[in-house]
């Protein structure tokens, strides 16, 4: 399962969002604050919190939360599969 | 042989209609056409560029083949990879050598060979297996001169089955072809102001800060007819060829940000920057092994990346400050837009009128040879006294550069936004038709695109 609230917690923090606005939806061609450096950032800042690496063509695929999240949460499920993966 | 000069067009547009009767007709080997005519194009331009990409190309071609079959993620693959990349930018680095020989607009094809090679390591795409498919997209004429950066899984399909040929699209590629030698026609005229300008910096006697803007806003809206123009060219010529690719240009002095700005000029190169050069600096699998704050990590990233297209433009100190100086104005803005409070209302021509005017101060070191010459220019620019040539001709020259400025923006979000109306109506012929007479009774033919050879 993903660490749901931490990944939301991430996000919002990264996009300086209002704590009442819902991140489901969001989709970074429609919301201008997810530029190019948000988006870095966001990915860094769950290297770090997560410990999850992404590949380069990964990182430029994320153009949704949706898709980070199931993206995230298809690399837990790999992660739990295989102990020995790093 | 120039895309603007009369003798491309003597050989195109035969070409054209071969190409367009073969294409129809047997619906295959199109790319061969292509290749054949890029070919003739190369031999009139810079044999040594056709050299370059035969042997470059084949190099990657055969290397590619081999990374694909090692195994995903090794050593090997990496290496291999590595060695492709490292030739690519050798060849790059030769063809800026001044003088040792004449070659054309190497990075535009070396780019798409280094996203080639980095895609088939990464396992994104397979390599190709078709020589003479493969060499028709990296040497495809049309993109050659001055971009835009395109990547063989955007051309090459395009290639093997070009779109047809209909009344709409036809007619929008002749408008781009024909607003693109207005545009640059207009980036000629404005070589003057610039020029006179440009050529006293530095020298005694200030020339009046009215004559510094007259001169800074004729560079921007010079940058932005001439590249902008080839580009239009370029895709027109592309349209006609059934090959349909991205924009390079949306307008980018309506930008509210100068990352936003970067987003809309020269837009190729940015995302191709992006992809290969900051990712991989800031997220790749090196730099997660550097143990550095997160911030840090993305503006060193950025910061190389920024100078990287700096010195893109031209090997010097000056090239190298204007890439930190963009990477300076974006981290700024980012820790601005960070720091500002929820709902705060900001104005969009406010952003506007700042990001273009931050950007015309960059231009500064595009222009100017030395940081004495930047900062005199600077300073000149906000003295806010008159110089001694202050008359009519300057106001009038002053109004005119502004026309030149804003007319091209307009048509060009016009284009954008209502693209229908170019598609055969009768306004777009007419807009074609003004632009037309323009060009011919002004153009000043035997000047390159400021961005031929880059």
């Amino acid at each position: 399962m993903v660490p749901e609230l931490e990944l939301e917690r991430i996000f919002r923090a990264v996009m300086n969002l209002d704590a009442d606005r819902p991140v489901e939806g969001i989709v970074r061609g429609e919301f201008p604050a997810w530029d190019s450096l948000r988006h870095a950032e966001l990915i860094l800042r769950i290297q770090d919190r997560l410990g999850i690496a992404f590949r380069g063509a990964e990182i430029i695929r994320i153009d949704s939360y949706a898709k980070l999240r199931s993206l995230i949460e298809a690399r837990m499920s790999a992660r739990r599969g295989d102990p020995g993966d790093p | 042989m120039s895309v603007h000069s009369p003798l491309f067009w003597l050989l195109f547009v035969p070409f054209l209609l071969l190409y367009r009767h073969h294409a129809a007709r047997a619906g295959r080997g199109s790319q061969l056409w292509v290749l054949g005519f890029s070919a003739l194009y190369l031999c009139f331009r810079s044999p040594w560029t056709l050299a370059a990409i035969l042997l470059s190309g084949a190099a990657v071609f055969r290397g590619a083949l081999h990374i694909e079959s090692l195994p995903e993620g090794s050593t090997a693959r990496r290496r291999w990879a590595g060695a492709l990349i490292l030739l690519c930018l050798g060849v790059l680095i030769g063809s800026r050598v001044p003088s040792a020989w004449s070659m054309l607009g190497a990075s535009f094809f070396v780019f798409q060979l280094i996203a080639y090679v980095v895609d088939v390591a990464g396992g994104e795409i397979r390599a190709e297996r078709g020589f003479p498919d493969y060499i028709s997209s990296i040497s495809c004429f049309v993109y050659l001169t001055a971009g835009p950066i395109v990547r063989l899984p955007q051309l090459l399909p395009q290639l093997r089955s070009p779109a047809p040929a209909d009344y709409g699209s036809s007619a929008e590629a002749v408008f781009r072809i024909v607003n693109g030698l207005a545009k640059k026609t207009v980036a000629d005229l404005l070589s003057s102001p610039v020029n006179g300008y440009f050529a006293q910096v530095g020298a005694q006697g200030a020339q009046g800060s009215f004559q510094a803007w007259t001169a800074l806003l004729a560079l921007g809206a010079q940058y932005y007819a001439d590249f902008s123009g080839y580009t239009d060219i370029a895709l027109g010529i592309g349209g006609l060829l059934g090959l349909r690719l991205s924009e390079n240009f949306r307008t980018p002095y309506f930008a509210g940000s100068v990352l936003e700005h970067w987003k809309r000029s020269h837009i190729s190169l940015s995302y191709w920057a992006h992809d290969y050069l900051f990712i991989p600096l800031c997220l790749g699998r090196w730099a997660r092994g550097i143990r550095i704050p997160a911030p840090l990590k993305m503006a060193t990233s950025l910061t190389v990346t920024l100078v990287f297209i700096g010195l893109w433009h031209g090997f010097g100190m000056n090239h190298l400050a204007w890439g930190v100086f963009n990477a300076t104005l974006i981290l700024m803005t980012h820790q601005l837009r960070r720091l500002a409070w929820p709902g705060w209302a900001r104005s969009r021509i406010v952003e506007v009128a700042v990001t273009f005017y931050l950007i015309l101060l960059g231009r500064v070191f595009l222009r100017t040879s030395g940081p004495g010459e930047v900062w005199a220019t600077w300073k000149e620019l906000h003295a806010f006294r008159s110089g001694p040539a202050a008359d009519r001709g300057v106001a009038l020259e002053f109004g005119l550069v502004v026309l030149a400025l804003v007319i091209p923006h307009l048509l060009d979000q016009l284009f954008l936004s209502r693209r229908r109306l170019f598609q055969g109506r009768w306004f777009g012929w007419a807009i074609a038709l003004v632009l037309l007479t323009f060009s011919l009774v002004f153009s000043m033919p035997g000047r390159a695109f400021l961005y031929e050879g880059f």
